[in-house]
């Protein structure tokens, strides 16, 4: 059924969704599936592969090698997504851990899953209880097994390889296998398997949003190594794959649509949402239901903009905790020179990862961890490092392939408990070209992540060890994963939450808030598969509302 | 292609604007002079990176590209390799090279044209120019088991396959020590 | 000595058509046979003839049971279920039925089949084969009940009575017969390439009523937004300089590294029949076709797999910003950010071939674009036992990024101009024609066509009236 528009730019619809990411994109696409009109507004602009594509080869090398991947995406000016190359200074960062906070999101048609590494882990069972389990954190006011088959759909629905071998899967329960088994391990991989595993650290093979052979006319996986900048080939789950799918059924996605207000009427219901187009017009979308999905920074930061006479304190924040509770995983690297030639590079960027310390009796004293073996190229950074020996010649040639073939570069994944103080507000002094109120975030870190660091080096000293490493490094600061959750908690008590277990908003009975933000423990996987899922689970909410209404 | 050939022309009048003729004939080796002809100042830079680069088949059009792009984003620099190019024509090799051209002082001017043409960006101050991505050279260091980024090597499933036999020494094993080093930003996965 | 030339000569040709009967031509039908062995025949003869390409629908259809939507320019015409369910397939066919069906286009009931069904190439079938054929699928094939949609065509062609004009002229009334003066390898190939793959009805051009044009067999047309090349013996226009070991390779894998790959309709032929074949046929059809009477277009100088070399353009496009995505992209940003990731900055395509060279590819040095424009349009899917080929396409449905008609024009006028033969040029009007599946283009030519079609039809309809009255009346 297709969206109404009216002559002055309005729209009405029967169900509006503010975002166009991987959640927004998978909800949209069901509820058009249901003979229902689904208008999604995106504040970004459309992308052309090719051209990111060549803007990526067109970039220079200091930033290639500084993993810029945020640089190449063109932007609307009137939706700014962090920059450092240099800063843009969108987001004002404060607290002792403020500079690990460093997010890169995209805000486009598709969403940030134009550049990721495509892991889709699952949540451990246990990871839904941390709190009756550790005495830390929160509980979930759902279960893993609530969750399950919404796992299965989003795999579904992103065309996930997966190991089907119950030894190498993690979690083990599942109720239906992967649509593909697992991507298919390069050399590096299965040595450092080799190496590592007879120790505990347990490498497995990570569940991936690619394939090696065709999937649903989905072009194979051909290996060319550029996941996380971009996928030249859109082998890679993208959610612009869903974006297409879903105006295909006769979704309406407006690009350059920045929404700024949220209308509610006296009950509270969402009436409608404002936004402003690109040349600044305002105009209204009027619906039956309302799904916010701009990811954990930016849908509070709109529940907080949006704040009106009956919701003086944020849409859906009658709890106090929209913004709060900010989690990522706070990572950290490791690098070394193997005693072997490894050759990472071969293959996707990410295919391998060390989960044996992912759960266990500790996690009540600090945090788990992953870590995973990046197989992004080293050519970048071995140059680097040979330029600086001033070698020339043959001598440099040499140096290159040499720490090229023997470089390792681990990435650890630390899991960062809610807390309150975390959170995200409004700035009082900067404001984006619209005039609206840019994000200021604040960001500690307690002992839990720090006993954890010390835990994790302590293995990864262990680690180099088995490898004969040389030039082996443990970077001491943290830096962000871009794995943003929290900041609109689930929870069964709407005191100190934002959401129920079906991504909906206590305060208002039409209006839900699916992604990252729910998330109520941060576990140390990639969260994508997660907000996925939970996408999925808020739309079987929003269809049943709908069927009610 | 002729629009390009005109640009090309341009280019290396700007670059003979650099290196007086005179200069140059002063440094000729045997070999130019046995081939009966004065190598121009492309020429000369394109022997200069053929030593410094230890690849003797260095792409001549990228020569003339990143020569230029070094005197527009770092004219100082540009004029220390103007000053190293005659000290290239008369080197046999690169360690030679070098040694003469930390005696002139022209060291960091020899690595400039080196990191140039290894990473295919130069200049790394506010403005660098990118003259290659997959013709960089550092690529060609291992091309034989990784493409650069963005490229196939093969088809699905091509990088199962045991990778090339290393044709380098391993680095040298040290005692494992946690380093200190200031996290990257942003580094997402 | 006393010679009866005529018994003699006949005698020998008896013979010598018995023993071509025998070695190669239609399958032998001794009655020693077992009826599995037969229904074992009659499944080989189904691959062959590639009834599955139409009457198995696509992405998880059940075999034979029909409703694979065939494209024509005046709508859809649905496969019909061929399994043996006798409420919604052929299951209480006689075996008179089914050769008629198969060999004269009636069904059971006697209504016309369009002749999107190949029955003018299954009319040669021998009547060995068309029984193991009426024990496969009578007796093998897993039974459907489920009814395919019914073709509905407009007026005036849903008359299929008017087919019976188009069969008196068109319809072949013999079987195949084996040429005594050839071998009875050739004379096999001769009949799996004309009675069974029927690779006529594509690859041979038609007239304006829509027939093969016989004279001009397998001199290539175009075919639903595809071109079905010249497959004739000429060593420019056709495929004369290949070898019978190269053809054997590109039929049964549809792939032959540095000179041409499947697509369209011929990866789907490949994937559902060729590569099955067993190596003596594949041998013999190899054979046949090498030796088809040349046909020569003269606007060709050289065969369309040599064109082309790889070129180095990286320099053009370093540093400056790309035009890909902008107002005005140019070809080489186009061909950089699109295509060279898999078919690499040189057109070289990677060393395992699993991404072919642009050059030295006939999609890109033959004398039509269409197959280039449709590959980049639609993409290539070729699954083969050696591996599921796919190229994505660039559509309105692309995985990678939806190309405008501009885009697509641009793109393949520099890959022709680069890779392949430059003197080939596209517009845009060009590839709205190829991505409308070639109806645009296809209903202005077969306009003509089809109003003298509808004329018969008409004519027909006018003469079975007239004959009703004349009955009434007398």
């Amino acid at each position: 059924m297709n969206v109404r528009r009216f002559n002055n730019g309005d729209a009405d619809a029967d169900l509006v969704v503010v975002g166009s990411g991987v959640v927004g994109a998978l909800i949209a696409e069901q509820i058009a599936g249901a003979e229902r009109s689904v208008l999604v507004l995106e504040a970004g602009p459309r992308l052309d592969r090719a051209q990111v594509v060549e803007n990526w080869r067109n970039l220079n090398f200091q930033q290639r090698v500084s993993s810029d991947y945020q640089s190449l995406y063109p932007q609307s000016p009137l939706a700014t997504a962090p920059l450092e190359f240099p800063p843009n200074g969108y987001v004002l960062l404060t607290g002792k851990d403020g500079e690990s906070f460093h997010q890169g999101y995209i805000r486009a048609v598709g969403g940030t899953t134009w550049h990721w590494a495509a892991s889709c882990w699952r949540h451990l069972p246990v990871d839904f209880q941390m709190r009756a389990k550790y005495g830390v954190g929160r509980d979930w006011p759902i279960s893993y097994s609530d969750l399950e088959p919404y796992y299965c759909r989003a795999e579904e629905a992103m065309g996930v390889s997966g190991p089907n071998d119950p030894a190498l899967q993690s979690p083990v329960e599942r109720s239906r296998p992967y649509p593909n088994d697992m991507i298919p391990w390069a050399h590096g991989d299965t040595r450092v398997a080799d190496i590592v595993n007879p120790h505990g650290y347990r490498s497995v093979p990570i569940p991936q949003g690619r394939a090696v052979r065709p999937w649903k006319s989905r072009p194979a996986c051909c290996g060319n190594n550029n996941c996380q900048p971009i996928c030249p080939i859109g082998a890679m789950y993208n959610a612009i794959h869903t974006v297409q799918a879903a105006e295909a059924k006769g979704v309406t996605v407006l690009a350059e649509s920045v929404v700024y207000a949220i209308d509610t009427d006296m009950n509270n219901r969402v009436t409608a949402v404002r936004w402003y187009d690109r040349n600044r017009q305002s105009h209204r979308a009027t619906g039956r239901a309302f799904v916010i999905a701009c990811n954990a920074l930016e849908t509070p930061r709109l529940l907080l903009i949006a704040a009106n006479a009956q919701n003086p304190g944020g849409i859906a924040n009658r709890s106090d905790q929209v913004g709060r509770n900010l989690m990522d995983h706070s990572g950290f690297h490791c690098t070394f020179l193997a005693g072997e030639p490894l050759w990472l590079g071969r293959g996707p960027a990410q295919s391998s990862c060390l989960v044996g310390a992912r759960d266990g009796a500790f996690r009540s004293e600090y945090s788990a961890n992953k870590m995973i073996l990046n197989n992004i190229s080293r050519v970048g950074p071995a140059t680097q490092q040979a330029l600086k020996l001033g070698l020339t010649g043959a001598a440099l040639r040499e140096e290159i392939r040499r720490r090229t073939i023997h470089g390792v570069d681990l990435s650890i994944s630390l899991e960062p408990l809610p807390a309150p103080q975390n959170r995200l507000t409004l700035s009082k002094t900067r404001h984006d070209a619209l005039g609206l109120p840019c994000p200021d975030i604040n960001y500690e870190l307690d002992d839990y992540v720090h006993r954890g660091y010390d835990a994790a080096a302590q293995q990864l000293r262990h680690i180099g060890n088995l490898f004969n490493a040389a030039e082996f490094e443990v970077t001491t600061s943290l830096n962000a994963n871009n794995h943003m959750m929290g900041s609109t908690i689930m929870g069964s008590d709407p005191k100190d939450s934002v959401v129920d277990g079906n991504c909906r908003a206590h305060d208002h009975p039409n209006l839900w808030l699916p992604g990252g933000g729910p998330m109520p423990s941060a576990s140390v996987v990639n969260s994508t598969l997660t907000m996925a899922a939970l996408g999925l689970k808020c739309a079987d909410s929003v269809q049943r509302a709908l069927e009610h209404a | 292609m002729a629009h390009r050939d005109s640009v090309i022309r341009l280019q290396r009048r700007a670059v003979l604007a650099l290196v007086p003729a005179a200069a140059l004939c002063s440094w000729l080796p045997k070999a130019a002079l046995a081939a009966d002809a004065l190598p121009t100042p492309t020429d000369a830079f394109l022997l200069l990176s053929k030593l410094l680069t230890g690849f003797p088949d260095v792409n001549p059009e990228l020569a003339i590209r990143l020569r230029d792009a070094l005197v527009n984003v770092d004219s100082a620099t540009s004029q220390a390799v103007g000053r190293l190019i005659p000290i290239g024509l008369h080197a046999p090799d690169d360690s030679t090279l070098m040694t003469s051209a930390r005696d002139a002082g022209l060291a960091e001017a020899a690595f400039a044209v080196v990191a140039a043409w290894y990473t295919g960006t130069v200049g790394s101050g506010a403005r660098p120019a990118v003259v290659a991505y997959a013709d960089a050279l550092m690529y060609r260091t291992v091309a034989d088991g990784l493409a650069p980024p963005t490229y196939a090597l093969g088809g699905p499933a091509w990088w199962v396959a045991a990778p090339p036999p290393a044709a380098v020494s391993p680095p040298k094993a040290e005692q494992v020590q946690p380093g200190a080093r200031p996290a990257r930003r942003g580094n997402p996965s | 000595m006393d010679v009866h030339l005529g018994s003699v000569r006949g005698g020998w040709l008896v013979a010598s058509a018995l023993s071509c009967v025998a070695a190669a031509g239609p399958s032998v039908a001794h009655a020693e046979v077992s009826a599995s062995e037969v229904a074992e025949q009659g499944r080989y003869l189904a691959i062959a003839g590639d009834c599955g390409g139409c009457h198995t629908r696509p992405g998880g259809g059940q075999a034979f049971a029909g409703g694979y939507a065939i494209e024509s320019p005046v709508g859809a015409i649905y496969s019909t279920n061929i399994t043996s369910s006798s409420i919604a397939g052929i299951g209480a066919y006689t075996e008179a039925q089914f050769s008629r069906a198969l060999r004269e286009g009636i069904r059971r009931d006697g209504t016309h089949l369009y002749p999107a069904m190949p029955y003018t190439a299954y009319a040669k079938l021998s009547d060995a084969d068309i029984r193991a054929l009426y024990v496969y699928f009578t007796k093998s094939v897993h039974p459907v009940d489920a009814q395919p949609p019914v073709t509905r065509l407009p007026f005036p062609f849903n008359l299929r009575t008017s087919m019976w004009i188009w069969n008196t002229l068109f319809l072949p009334t013999a079987r195949f017969t084996p040429d005594p003066h050839r071998s009875a390898e050739w004379n096999r190939g001769a009949y799996l390439a004309e009675a069974l793959e029927h690779c006529g009805a594509c690859h041979t051009p038609r007239n304006a009523l829509m027939a093969e044009q016989l004279r001009r067999e397998f001199a290539g047309t175009r075919v639903g937004g595809w071109y079905a090349p010249n497959i004739t013996s000429d060593p420019v226009s056709g495929i004369g300089a290949w070898t019978r070991d190269e053809l054997v390779q590109y039929l049964k894998t549809g792939a032959l590294h540095g000179k041409a790959q499947a697509a369209g309709g011929m990866a789907e032929a490949v994937g559902n029949s060729l590569q099955y074949l067993t190596s003596q046929d594949l041998d013999a059809l190899a054979t046949y076709l090498l030796s088809v009477a040349p046909i020569r277009d003269q606007s060709e100088s050289r065969a369309r797999d040599t064109w082309g070399a790889p070129v180095e353009y990286e320099a053009e496009l370093r540093g400056r910003a790309t035009t890909a995505g902008s107002e005005q992209p140019e070809g080489n940003a186009l061909y950089s950010g699109n295509c060279a990731s898999c078919h690499q900055p040189t057109g070289a395509g990677t060393a395992d071939h699993s991404y072919p060279a642009l050059f030295h590819n006939t999609a890109t040095g033959a004398r039509h674009a269409d197959n280039l424009v449709a590959a980049i349009l639609f993409g290539v899917d070729r699954d083969v036992s050696d591996g599921h080929a796919l190229m994505p396409r660039f559509d309105a449905t692309s995985y990678v990024q939806p190309l405008n008609d501009a885009e697509v024009a641009s793109l393949a006028n520099y890959v022709l101009h680069e890779f392949g033969n430059p003197a080939v040029h596209v517009t845009i009007e060009d590839v709205a024609g190829t991505r409308s599946r070639g109806f645009a283009k296809g209903l202005v030519l077969g306009t003509r066509g089809l109003l003298i079609f509808a004329a018969l039809a008409i004519v027909t309809l006018g003469v079975w009236i007239l004959s009703r009255r004349r009955r009434a009346h007398s």
